[in-house]
């Protein structure tokens, strides 16, 4: 849905700016945030700002305290490790690419959805998602 | 892998430092390792199977095959590629892992590519890679 090309090579900022789109997005948002055990959403563009965040919470669903601070980290450090591995899976294939990351912490899991326009973080609670 | 080899397993961690015993314990670990191996090998989708030691060497593989389950043509090289590489993206994401939260500690990961999805679990002591076909194993 954010990916849609619109064949004229608009910047990301442009093409968010229709509504109908933006209420798509903020609606896809929702639907994964409402699924039992995820803590979080995070959009993040293709300059390493955080563009929609849903309420971070921790295992225990109450909310994470330094909301910006927590944000601002995934959204530096994942979108990394994400082009790390597109990097190392091409080095494996060069025909092949990333299609998903997933990184299973003790606390929690991230799932990575990375693109060159945007990332797409989903932190979930392994545990209640099972 | 004609070496011999010790797996370490943490109950067996003691006999590390121990010469002509090594053989004898390492024995059972090794049959339970290699059982471990064919089980996870046998299952639908799985396309190989690659323990790395600490040092970044492969000690077991089993035939790694694309995804149409044709064995791969070059399988050294593409065992010590992966040897190479995964430990190395594991240890970055252990590491990302801990800069967000530095009480917390990377399990599993999970690369899932348009052509496979490799499976990586990363121990101090061993890294064991799994590669599947998505499609054959949903």
């Amino acid at each position: 849905w954010l990916a849609q090309p619109t064949g004229t090579g608009k910047t990301s900022a442009t093409r968010c700016s229709s509504s109908v789109e933006m209420s798509e997005v903020e609606a896809t948002l929702q639907r994964i945030n409402g699924h039992k055990g995820v803590l979080g959403t995070i959009i993040v563009n293709e300059e390493g700002e955080a563009v929609r965040a849903t309420t971070l919470c921790d295992a225990s669903g109450a909310p994470v305290e330094d909301q910006s601070g927590a944000v601002a980290k995934f959204s530096s450090l994942v979108p990394q490790l994400a082009s790390m591995a597109r990097n190392m899976v091409r080095d494996l294939d060069p025909q092949n690419d990333l299609r998903f990351l997933r990184v299973r912490s003790r606390d929690h899991e991230m799932m990575v959805h990375a693109d060159p326009e945007f990332t797409l973080i989903v932190i979930q609670n392994p545990a209640a998602a099972e | 892998f004609s070496s011999p080899v010790v797996v370490v397993s943490r109950t067996a961690r003691r006999t590390e430092s121990l010469g002509p015993r090594r053989a004898r314990v390492s024995s059972v670990a090794m049959s339970e390792v290699e059982a471990t191996l064919q089980r996870i090998n046998g299952h639908k989708g799985v396309l190989g199977t690659i323990i790395v030691n600490e040092d970044g060497e492969a000690v077991r593989a089993t035939t790694v095959c694309d995804k149409n389950g044709v064995p791969v043509a070059d399988q050294n090289a593409v065992v010590k590629q992966m040897a190479d590489l995964l430990p190395a993206l594991a240890s970055m994401a252990r590491n990302m892992v801990r800069d967000l939260d530095p009480s917390n500690d990377l399990r599993f990961l999970r690369i899932r590519s348009k052509d496979h999805e490799i499976m990586v679990h990363a121990d101090t002591e061993f890294t064991l890679i799994v590669i599947q076909n998505p499609a054959a194993a949903e």
